[in-house]
Parts: structure tokens; C-alpha cells; sequence
């Protein structure tokens, strides 16, 4: 197993520094470049890099487990992520698109600070980025370290491993070898998916589609269990109903197609992706439960384990393929991350305030995404138990950012006036988060609820509403001097 | 009232049913019920937002 795994693995390096060192034929310019590609983007590229850009190693762990130990309600959670993210898109990305292009974003924290036209909030932005998704990106590593442990290889190999593949296809070529090698491994990934539902169907004692789910009745699995009362089905979707607006890394993937019908296209592509990933991660967790139930495979208590466990029975090959597929999934998410990151410090921090020439900038940008890898990677190699379960709370850190986007986007007049009510309810929004994680722990925290409301909905309702008292008041102000004006004629 | 108007409601009423019917009237499904309920939703929706991103 061991052999034939080293063996893909070196495959799937060299293949992917192939994609990368090809792709730097485009050209390093300036830092439009650099992170975004300069708005040249295809069809093809910019659904592939969305797509493996939100989906992560928790698809293929997480989600398997998930749904292995608590049943369908994990579909639910994770469809209405794909159905909001959808929506979302379609309701905005025509006109940030646009708006992009005209005012020239690179970063999305520089977006906001030129629609609200505050300098401090794009630092806070910035600032919040770096908190929330610097742990989550370093959940990614150590998934990798895992991996490589499970297989009896040294941990801290896999970080070498994760952090190399970060740092090399992401200094290649900015963007455009961080998109072209999410293509190639979102398809490895979705490609994996099937193969793993597929031998895992083969490991059925019974095909008999009656009996799969009569075993899956008695287990309880295929209605709501008790883990998915009302509140938890809250608690995780909320934050991920707003991830398209809240996590640059998607956000900044708007910016990017040449033209609208690549902005089309990347929303087509990435629907119907997103649509069968979900259905078949979610169909090989209950398959594995029917696998337990048959007795083929054991009881596995700590979710987390369900895909390793199931992996490891099948052949070397396809399971060496499915194992490979998961450090894919981490990669693709961790460099688009810290590309997207980097862009916010350099572009906020440093070239919006010095003049500077191109090729200093774009040093500055290598050093800052040296920098974010090396501690990421410290974080995983130390994995210091508070720093790695905030990983578990990135996406609540970041829902304050949903009112504030959305009210940027909806095209409201004198954005200007918002700006102080933006950075209050950004600095409140993270607050709590904050404190919630240091007072429950952020795991117990994510799922915790005050006054029978989990802290992901008061984060949001207590963000929005200070958005909306900031219009209540400007909104009044303006009147008087309306009506004033209006008097004189 | 404009398209995306249109399309921004039917979005919220969507939603709404992805949360509402599981926890009222397919609260205790069994069988493919749920599963289905939750992937037909879904696939409805996105095959909606296709059909309403032709005609950008």
C-alpha cells in the first residue's frame, strides 16, 4: 500500500508542477496579475477554481463521517450551502463583475473599503481574514499529516509535503497556477468520488436497493436523528449560507472571468459540480453505515475515522487515488486561501499607501505568502488545541461580513454614510465570536445557544441591525435637509 | 417589478421550504423521502437559476 501510494503521490506533484510551471506562460506583471489573474479567467478555469476552492478536505472526511454518524440531515446542510451560494451568485456577480473592472479590485477587503470609503475598514477586513481563516487553512495541513500517518508515514512529512505544494503552486504563477492546478484537482477529486462510491457499492453484501434502505430505517439515519434538532441545523447552516459572500477566496473568484459568458458559465459548471459532489459524498457516508450495519466494516465512533477506516479497505491503487483526492481538496483550498489573504495585506497594508514600483510589490507578495505558509504550517506542526479548533469557527468569524457585502452590493446610495455602522458591526460581529470561543471553547461554541439562538444567528442579526440603525439615522437626518431644500421652491 | 426581483423572492421561498417542510411534515420521513425532498429542491433550483441566467 505504502509503495503503490508514494507512487501517486509523486505523480500527482510532479503532474500538478507541470500545470503550474506551464501556466506561468501568461505572465507576472503587476499584482491584478498576481492574484486575480488580471480578469482573463475562461469558463472552464474560473468554475474549476471556484469549485475547488470551497470544497475542501471536509467533503471527503467530514461530510462521509458526518452523515455516517448523524444521518441526512447532512445533505440538508450541505444542499443549502450549494442552493444559497447559487443564488447569491446569480443575484450579484453580474454587477460586482462589472464594478471589478471599472474601480480595478484586486482584494476583496479593498472592495469594501472603496464602496464605504473607509481606509479602516479595509484594514479590519484584512485583519479578520487573517484570524478566521489562518487556522482553517492550517485544519487543511494537518489533514494532510494525518493522512500520511494513518499510512504509517511521518506526520510532520505530510506538513513538509502540504506546505511545499502550497508554497511552489501558488509562487509560480500567482493565480494562474493556483487555477490551473485547482482544475486539475477538482477533477481528481470529483473523479475519486466516484470511484470510491462505486467500490464501496461493491462492498455491499446485498445490492438490493430495499434492503440498503430498510438497514438505514432501522439505524434511523435516512429522517432527522436527534443530533439534527432545529438549532444545530441552524448552527451549521447559517455561516454557510453566506460563505459566497463572506470567504475572499470565492468572493475574489467573481472578479476573475474574461467575459460574461465565462461569468455564466463558471455559475453553470459550478452548480452542477457542486450538486454531484454533495450527492455522492453524502451517498458513500450511508453506504458506510450500511457497511456497519452488515457488519463488513466496524462501528466507527469518531466520525473523522469513517473515510480513513473504509479507505483502507479497499485495493491499494484506488484507495492510494481517494487518499491522494482529499490532500487535492486540502491544497486547492489552502493556496487559493493564502493568495487571497496575501492580496488583502498587500493591497490594503502596503501598495495602497506607498508608491512602489510593480516588481517591489509583487516581492512583497512572494515574501507575505512565504510568510502566511510558514505559519500555517508552524500551527499544524505545534497544533496548539485552541488555534486549530478555531478552524471550526472560521466561517461565524466572517458572517458579520455578510450584511456589510450585501448592503455594498445592493447598490445602496452615499455607501459613505454606512462606514462608521460597517466597522461597528464588524468589530461586534467578530467580538462575539470571539468570546463565545474563549468562554465555551469555539467547537462547543459553534453549537451553543443563548436564549435558545445559536451564536452564528446572533452574530448575524446583531451585525445586520446595526447596519440598519446606522441607515435608520443617516436616512432621517437626510430628510429634514430634503424637505428644506424642497421649501425653497 | 424586475426579473432578479422575481428570482431573489423565489430564492427566499426556496429556503424557507429547505428549512421548514423537513422539520414540519417530513419530520418523521423514512425511506428516500428526505433525501429526495432535499436533492429534488436543490436540483430545481439550480436547473431555475440556468433557465433565468440564459437571458442575462
Amino acid at each position: 500500500m505504502l509503495e503503490v501510494f508514494s507512487i501517486i503521490l509523486t505523480s500527482y506533484v510532479l503532474v500538478g508542477t507541470v500545470i503550474a510551471i506551464i501556466s506561468r506562460r501568461f505572465g507576472i506583471k503587476s499584482t491584478s496579475d498576481y492574484f486575480i489573474g488580471s480578469y482573463r479567467l475562461g469558463s472552464f478555469l474560473s468554475a474549476m477554481t471556484y469549485a475547488a476552492t470551497t470544497y475542501s478536505a471536509f467533503m471527503m472526511v467530514g461530510l462521509v463521517g458526518l452523515t455516517y454518524a448523524t444521518g441526512v440531515g447532512a445533505l440538508g446542510f450541505e444542499l443549502a450551502y450549494l442552493v444559497a451560494t447559487v443564488a447569491l451568485l446569480t443575484i450579484f456577480s453580474r454587477s460586482v463583475w462589472g464594478m471589478a473592472r471599472e474601480r480595478r479590485w484586486v482584494s476583496p477587503s479593498e472592495m469594501l473599503s472603496d464602496l464605504y470609503k473607509s481606509k479602516l475598514l479595509g484594514y479590519l477586513v484584512a485583519i479578520t481574514y487573517f484570524i478566521a481563516l489562518i487556522p482553517y487553512t492550517s485544519a487543511q495541513v494537518i489533514g494532510i499529516g494525518t493522512i500520511l500517518e494513518s499510512l504509517g508515514l511521518n506526520y510532520v512529512l505530510g506538513i513538509i509535503i502540504a506546505t511545499s505544494l502550497i508554497l511552489i503552486w501558488t509562487i509560480l504563477a500567482g493565480l494562474w497556477s493556483v487555477a490551473s492546478t485547482d482544475a486539475y484537482q477538482g477533477i481528481l477529486m470529483i473523479t475519486a468520488s466516484i470511484i470510491f462510491l462505486w467500490l464501496t457499492l461493491t462492498k455491499l453484501p446485498s445490492t438490493d436497493l430495499k434492503t440498503v434502505i430498510n438497514v438505514l430505517d432501522n439505524v434511523g439515519v435516512t429522517g432527522l436523528t436527534p443530533f439534527w434538532s432545529f438549532n444545530t441545523f441552524l448552527a451549521y447552516t447559517i455561516p454557510w449560507i453566506f460563505f459566497a459572500v463572506t470567504n475572499p477566496q470565492v468572493v475574489q473568484r467573481i472578479y476573475m472571468p474574461a467575459t460574461e459568458k465565462a461569468l455564466k458559465n463558471m455559475i453553470k459548471y459550478f452548480s452542477i459540480y457542486g450538486f454531484l459532489y454533495t450527492v455522492l459524498v453524502v451517498i458513500i457516508g450511508l453506504l458506510a453505515r450500511v457497511l456497519t450495519e452488515f457488519k463488513v466494516i466496524p462501528f466507527i465512533s469518531y466520525r473523522d475515522l469513517v473515510t480513513p477506516t473504509l479507505v483502507l479497505t479497499l485495493d491499494p491503487i484506488p484507495a492510494s487515488i481517494i487518499l491522494i483526492s482529499i490532500i487535492a481538496a486540502a491544497v486547492s483550498t489552502a493556496n487559493s486561501i493564502i493568495l487571497s489573504v496575501t492580496s488583502s495585506i498587500v493591497r490594503d497594508f502596503y501598495e495602497s499607501k506607498l508608491r512602489v514600483s510593480s516588481r517591489e510589490v509583487l516581492v512583497v507578495s512572494n515574501i507575505v505568502v512565504i510568510t502566511l505558509t510558514v505559519i500555517t504550517a508552524l500551527i499544524a506542526y505545534l497544533r496548539p488545541g485552541f488555534i486549530v479548533e478555531m478552524s471550526v469557527l472560521s466561517s461565524v468569524i466572517l458572517l458579520p461580513l455578510a450584511p456589510i457585502t450585501i448592503v455594498s452590493w445592493l447598490g445602496v446610495k452615499d455607501l459613505e454614510n454606512l462606514k462608521y455602522g460597517a466597522v461597528t458591526a464588524l468589530i461586534c460581529g467578530v467580538s462575539i465570536a470571539v468570546y463565545n470561543a474563549l468562554i465555551y471553547g469555539p467547537v462547543k461554541a459553534f453549537l451553543t445557544t443563548v436564549l435558545e439562538i445559536p451564536i452564528s444567528l446572533w452574530v448575524l442579526t446583531i451585525s445586520t441591525s446595526i447596519l440598519i440603525i446606522n441607515y435608520v439615522i443617516v436616512t432621517r437626518r437626510r430628510r429634514p435637509q430634503i424637505l428644506r431644500r424642497g421649501s425653497k421652491y | 417589478m424586475t426579473k432578479t426581483r422575481i428570482y431573489a423572492i423565489v430564492f427566499v421561498v426556496v429556503i424557507i421550504l429547505f428549512y421548514t417542510v423537513p422539520y414540519t411534515t417530513l419530520r418523521d420521513a423514512k425511506g428516500l423521502t428526505l433525501i429526495t425532498y432535499w436533492s429534488l429542491l436543490t436540483l430545481v433550483w439550480i436547473i431555475t437559476t440556468l433557465l433565468y441566467i440564459r437571458r442575462w
